[in-house]
């Protein structure tokens, strides 16, 4: 279930587990606080009610076992447990074990939701995969191995869409009026991460400005703008190499993973050979084209895109293409240090005639 | 410095530092005991930054100063001395020279300087034998949570007032009472505060140690101290809310049963070598006139035993963690132990029974659901 399904059915009762899949913070924080609103509604009872423990460092069958174990304080209890997947069997044997009939952790978990105890409600929390690529595969895996929970919510990141939506809901609920290049600029360099975006409304709340426009954003979130690899990407979508080098150190000395940057600048170049080749000549129709191909994208990001087609011939966009499968290449492979190997690639890229 | 001591004086005062001392650490000097001579007897101070130990031994000291030394490895080497005079002599570089007969030993050790200093010990706040407080920590230290997280929990509360002292521990499922009526004599207002576990299982070795004596209690702001004689134990406070646990002290559980405690003992230790290994649960059956003790597990076996009883109530069929069952009746005094119910979803009392108490003794579990 979503999110807001979860919310709405929390209003109806609580069942005895919940299983939280996906790794978006925005809206755990939020169905956490639902959750525990819901079980524990007078804040006293929280410090003897609430139980924090980590699948890491203990066991789902102990977890099940003081969800079993009455406690002296509270008559009601919510036992959060993090990093669910910490308990999937490793190995051929314990799996088996874990197994139907198995007397693994996945057992002992399905024996306790047969007679769960009252006024107890077991969070399982798995926050570690993504939805998409490999993850994907692993988030499955997480789910089949708790099916005896069958309360499930998907924790997904927004897309563009939802992100603007969610963006502009925050931005009214605080008060805000944001124009439309202020919300594009905000998403934007917040890379769509509701959890930040939530943190910067409320910094703009504080400020105290009813009307918000692109200036006050770019100037109230320069961090976002200048430490995310989507700077980087801008910039050298931009064949802007000062701005480049500048974000890359700044990158670098926050130990940055650098070829995240790699595969984002791949994206845009593959996107901007695409809207040479189709002959796209303003945002709007790049916009509209990639729509059509099933990728939503926002004005902003469109604008980026276009750019970086204007910027580089389509020789020299193949050419960046080569460039960036040799840089990631190198940073794979043993080298004296992932900013020189990134410094060399910006040199190259942005050279007014590419060499190498 | 140098100095002379008896072998077996050194090693009695050693000895109690070696549950203070950090045995890996990052800070090296924690792992070293700090030894200071002077006024005809040597200090020896240990810490572990949560807790410090000083005590004294009578030694004749040739030159005062002082210095420190890896307090496991000098305890070690002086424990296979021969029982002697021992003379240590502190030389330019921090080592120690130790002679004792025909041995002659140098010992790498550390700076004075680099040793924390430890807080000085406020005037006292209250005075109580230290029998008293060691009994009180026997019958409460199981109780107390292991749970980091639970910071509250890790430790015990201390209450004493102008008539009584009270200690309570628990882990949130069980909680140990104890409250006894001998005066304590007081130096200001009623003591209420948090004893970490690591300072309680040392106090009740140097109260024990200390036999007949008073502990002396005092704190500051930070830290409790504890002197027993010549020894000092220094524990930094826990601080925050312990829980109300009045409020869960059993006020109408009126199902009683006294039983033999060796008996139920026995009977419980038996049935639970065939109780889960995680849970350790079993199940309590009280009819009149006997209690059913008995566990089922598909993975180990079956085990029941009976015990008698003046059990008059309905059937109250109920689980306990077995564990949690003999931590009490391991240190409960007495021949018999009463249990008091009220169902088999409401906490059970254990108590002594039959013999008099000096302590008001109460420990309060609640069921497992099996």
């Amino acid at each position: 279930m979503t999110p807001q399904q979860f919310q709405a059915k929390l209003a109806r009762g609580l069942a005895p587990a919940y299983l939280f899949l996906g790794p978006d913070t925005f809206w755990r924080d939020r169905c956490r606080a639902a959750l525990i609103e819901a079980t524990l509604p007078d804040p006293a009872e929280r410090a003897e009610g609430l139980t924090r423990v980590d699948l890491s460092e203990m066991s789902l069958a102990e977890v099940a076992d003081d969800a079993r174990s009455l406690s002296l304080f509270a008559a009601r209890r919510l036992i959060v447990a993090a990093s669910a997947e910490a308990a999937l069997p490793r190995g051929r044997a314990a799996a088996e074990e874990d197994g139907p009939g198995g007397k693994g952790n996945a057992a002992a978990l399905e024996a306790y939701l047969r007679d769960p105890t009252p006024g107890v409600v077991l969070l399982l929390d798995c926050s570690r995969f993504e939805w998409e690529g490999d993850d994907k595969k692993k988030l499955e895996r997480v789910r089949t191995f708790f099916s005896s929970v069958t309360e499930v919510v998907e924790l997904r990141r927004a897309t563009a869409t939802e992100a603007q939506t969610e963006a502009a809901a925050l931005a009214r609920a605080a008060g805000l009026k944001l124009d439309r290049d202020a919300l594009d600029l905000l998403v934007e360099s917040l890379a769509g991460d509701l959890a930040r975006i939530a943190i910067e409304i409320e910094k703009l709340r504080l400020f105290g400005k009813h009307e918000v426009d692109a200036g006050l954003v770019a100037a109230m979130t320069p961090d976002a703008r200048e430490t995310t690899v989507f700077a980087l990407v801008n910039a050298l979508g931009r064949k802007d190499r000062r701005h480049a080098l500048r974000i890359l150190d700044t990158l670098a000395r926050e130990g940055e993973y650098l070829p995240l940057a790699l595969s984002f600048l791949a994206t845009q170049f593959r996107m901007a050979l695409i809207a040479r080749e189709a002959g796209l000549r303003s945002a709007g129709q790049i916009q509209g084209h990639f729509s059509k191909l099933g990728i939503p994208m926002w004005g902003s990001r469109a604008e980026a895109v276009l750019d970086t087609a204007q910027r580089f011939g389509r020789q020299q966009l193949e050419r960046g293409m080569e460039l960036i499968f040799q840089t990631d290449r190198n940073l794979r492979s043993p080298r004296p240090d992932d900013r020189t190997v990134m410094e060399e690639f910006v040199f190259s890229l942005t050279a007014q005639r590419p060499h190498g | 410095m140098e100095f002379t001591v008896n072998k077996s004086d050194l090693v009695r005062e050693l000895g109690l530092s070696q549950g203070v001392v950090e045995k890996k650490t990052t800070i090296p000097i924690l792992s070293n005991v700090l030894i200071e001579a002077r006024d005809g007897q040597i200090l020896l101070t240990a810490t572990d930054l949560e807790l410090g130990i000083r005590s004294a031994c009578p030694a004749k000291v040739k030159k005062e100063g002082s210095g420190t030394v890896p307090a496991k490895k000098l305890l070690d080497y002086v424990r296979l001395l021969p029982d002697a005079e021992i003379t240590i002599k502190f030389l330019e570089n921090h080592w120690a020279q130790i002679t004792c007969g025909r041995s002659r030993t140098k010992m790498a050790g550390m700076s004075r300087e680099s040793f924390p200093e430890l807080p000085p010990m406020p005037p006292a706040s209250a005075e109580i034998p230290a029998g008293l407080l060691s009994s009180m920590i026997v019958r409460t230290i199981f109780a107390i949570s292991a749970e980091e997280s639970r910071f509250t929990l890790n430790g015990a509360l201390l209450l004493l007032k102008p008539a009584s002292s009270i200690m309570v521990s628990t882990d949130g499922h069980r909680l140990a009472f104890v409250e006894t009526m001998k005066d304590v004599e007081k130096a200001g207002e009623n003591l209420r505060v948090l004893v970490p576990k690591k300072a309680m299982a040392e106090i009740l070795r140097l109260a024990q140690e200390t036999g007949d004596g008073k502990a002396i209690i005092a704190g500051d702001e930070n830290h409790l101290f504890f002197e027993f004689g010549s020894r000092l134990l220094i524990s930094r406070k826990l601080t925050g809310n312990f829980p109300d646990y009045d409020r869960v002290l059993p006020k109408d559980n009126t199902q009683t049963a006294q039983l033999s405690r060796d008996e139920i003992k026995a009977a419980v230790e038996r049935v639970a070598q065939f109780a889960d290994e995680r849970s350790r649960a079993i199940r309590l059956q009280f009819t009149p006139g006997e209690v059913k003790v008995f566990t089922s597990s598909v993975e180990t076996g079956e085990s029941e035993e009976s015990v008698p009883t003046n059990y008059a109530g309905p059937e109250i069929d109920i689980g306990f963690n077995a564990q949690y069952l003999l931590d009490f009746l391991r240190v409960v005094p007495g021949e018999e132990v009463c249990f008091r119910l009220k169902d088999q979803r409401s906490a059970g009392e254990l108590t002594p029974a039959g013999g008099p108490e000096s302590f008001h003794y109460r420990y309060i579990v609640m069921p497992m659901r099996i």
